[in-house]
Formats: C-alpha cells, structure tokens, sequence
C-alpha cells in the first residue's frame, strides 16, 4: 500500500481488468533493444516535455489528464525530475533511475483503457 | 540513374538521397557520399524520377510517394548486388530527407544510421512554414521558380504535388527511429525546413541524436564552407557508428 504523502506511489492502485491482461511486466518495460532503446519509447516524454515543445500535446490526452488529477504528487514528481535530460545523445541512460517510477504510471494509464501504441509513440 | 561507388574494403553501406528539384551530383549529396565512402562505405547516389538527373520523367509529376517508392526499389535493387549488407546507413536532403526517415520507419531493424538534412517532416509542416507561397500556389494551382541546380530550366511543380505531401507525415511514427540520428538544419532555413519544425521530429526520436544547426546557412547548402562544415560533422557522426 502507498504512505500517505509519497509521492513516489500512485494515489490510487491500477486495477487490471480483461481489457488489460497484455500490461508489460517491468522487466518487459524497461527492457533495452539492440540498440539500448527501452520498450517504453517515448512514455517519458509524456512528462519531460518541455511545455513549449511538441511532445507536450501529448499531455492532452484524457489518459494523462486524469493520471495527472489522480496522481498529482508522481506526476508532479515525475515531470520536476525529468525536465533536466539533456537534449542530444541517448536519452535512455538518464531515465534508469525513474523507471519504476514511470512503469506505475503505466500501469495506471493502462488501466484507464490507454495501449501501448497511445502511450510509447 | 543510379551510382554505386564501391569501397575497396568495405565496412558499411550508405544511401545517399537528393531533395525535390535536384539531382545525385548536387554538391552536398556529393559531400554527403564523400564523407561515407572516406570511411570506408560503399555509397550509392541515384536520380529519382521525375527531377532534375538523368533518371526518367517530368519535374511536374514528383512527389514524395515518388521519391519514397524510388527509395524502395533502389533498395530493393540493391539487395542483388554483391556489396550489399545490413544494416546500412540512409542519408537524405529535403524531400529525400523525408523518404530516407519514412523507409527507416517503415523497416528500423535495416538501419544502422539515419541522416536526414534539412528534412521535409510533413506535408502540414511544408504549408506551415511558408503559408502566404502555399496560399498562392493553390490558388493559381502551380508554383513556379527558376532551378538553382539546372540553370534556366524552370522547374513548374501543380498543387497536387501538396495534396500527395500532405499524406505524408514522420511523426506519427517517429518513436520506431530507434538507430542513431543525425540531423542538420541552416538557421536561414526559414520558409522550408525551420528549425522548430525539425525540432517537433528530433525531439520524438527515442535513441541516440544530435542536433546540428549551421549558421548563416539556407536550405540548400552550396557555399563550399558550409558544405565543409557538414561534411566534418557527417565524418564525426560516422565514426561514431562504428
């Protein structure tokens, strides 16, 4: 169960229901390619987009807007530590740390009817 | 029309792709090629159709589902040859840009690198960057200018041409660009490949990326010291896929 105030756990525990029995394992979601790109693609950017640059439209997707009212404290915490990757090289060597972080948030928004193809394009 | 030039003892392979309006010996396809075949790459240069080369058809009947099908089946050709290997390299200027990123979308694990310079990133974008010239054009239904690269030909481009790009789109789909990226951009490029538009795809790409942006530099790169400047990044850039 989440403590009360961390803002490291979803405020409320996804629930996986028929619609979602092919939700990746963290193993699967952070799992690298040959080329040391992780499954989840682009998921980060649903929170390290700068606000003025494009992935940041993203952001209007119901699945974030409802995470981002439901979990405000990993969104915030999430968006606040991702904001500083910098923009050339791999962006994946930077992200390891926040991995399981951002894989509950995946299965949250999973559970809000959102695919993988939604949430890693 | 298509140039192979084989390396002695090769170590990778590169495609090399001219934009809209132009050709394979366009000086910065040329830089492009150099800078591969100077690595020890077998590079192929070829004239799509319907442009400015040595290839078949008329200028006003290119588009960017040409240039994408030419792409393919240069590949695919070249699948036949005894110097072909994967993964190999793709590199594009403007509209080859845009066809040498949509084959790497299309088929990622073939890549080993991709280049797009001063890319076309969409059809939406292409009206976007310049909108009064696009209102125009589809107003009066052609575009005319005067070649840069066929000096006095005038190269007379129909609005379908726009209607066919705007079908076409990196973006959706940018997030399966997973092999390194290079891309390049002049910041005078202003009414067709601007910045910021390159920067809505680099910021999509998952993998590894570099950004490089050339001062005082247009679309087309043909002031030599520009066209050296590319080269010595695209030199770097290939060293470091090795």
């Amino acid at each position: 169960m989440s403590e009360p105030g961390d803002p490291t756990k979803p405020s409320m525990p996804p629930t996986l229901d028929e619609a979602n029995r092919d939700v990746l394992s963290l193993a699967e979601f952070k799992r690298r390619d040959a080329r040391g790109v992780p499954r989840y693609h682009n998921f980060y950017l649903l929170f390290a987009a700068p606000p003025d640059s494009y992935p940041a439209i993203y952001r209007d997707q119901p699945y974030y807007q409802r995470f981002a009212t439901e979990n405000s404290k990993l969104a915030n915490f999430l968006y606040s530590s991702l904001q500083v990757i910098p923009k050339t090289g791999s962006p994946a060597q930077y992200l390891e740390p926040f991995e399981s972080l951002l894989y509950d948030a995946y299965v949250t928004m999973r559970s809000y009817g959102a695919s993988d193809d939604d949430l890693f394009r | 029309m298509v140039l192979v030039e084989e390396a002695e003892h090769q170590k990778g392979l590169a495609f090399a792709m001219h934009g809209l309006g132009s050709n394979k010996d366009q000086p910065q396809i040329k830089a492009i090629a150099e800078a591969f075949f100077e690595n020890g790459y077998t590079v192929v240069r070829f004239d799509c159709t319907n442009s400015l080369g040595e290839s078949d058809g008329a200028f006003e009947n290119s588009t960017a589902t040409n240039f994408l099908e030419d792409l393919e089946d240069v590949i695919a050709w070249s699948t036949s040859q005894s110097w072909y290997q994967e993964p190999f390299c793709l590199a594009g200027s403007s509209l080859g840009g845009y066809a040498t990123a949509r084959y790497a979308e299309k088929f990622p694990e073939k890549i080993k690198g991709l280049a797009p310079k001063a890319t076309t990133i969409s059809g939406t974008l292409s009206i976007k960057a310049d909108p009064k010239r696009s209102e125009e054009w589809k107003a009066s239904g052609w575009r005319v200018e005067v070649s840069n690269t066929k000096p006095g030909f005038i190269k007379r481009l129909p609005w379908s041409h726009m209607e066919d790009r705007i079908t076409h789109d990196l973006l959706p789909d940018a997030h399966k660009l997973t092999m390194p990226v290079l891309m390049i951009v002049g910041d005078q490029d202003r009414e067709t490949s601007p910045i910021e538009h390159q920067t809505m795809l680099y910021d999509l790409l998952p993998g590894k990326k570099e950004l490089h942006v050339i001062k005082g530099a247009p679309h087309t790169l043909r002031d030599p010291a520009h066209i050296q400047e590319m080269k010595m990044i695209f030199d770097a850039w290939i060293k470091s896929l090795n």
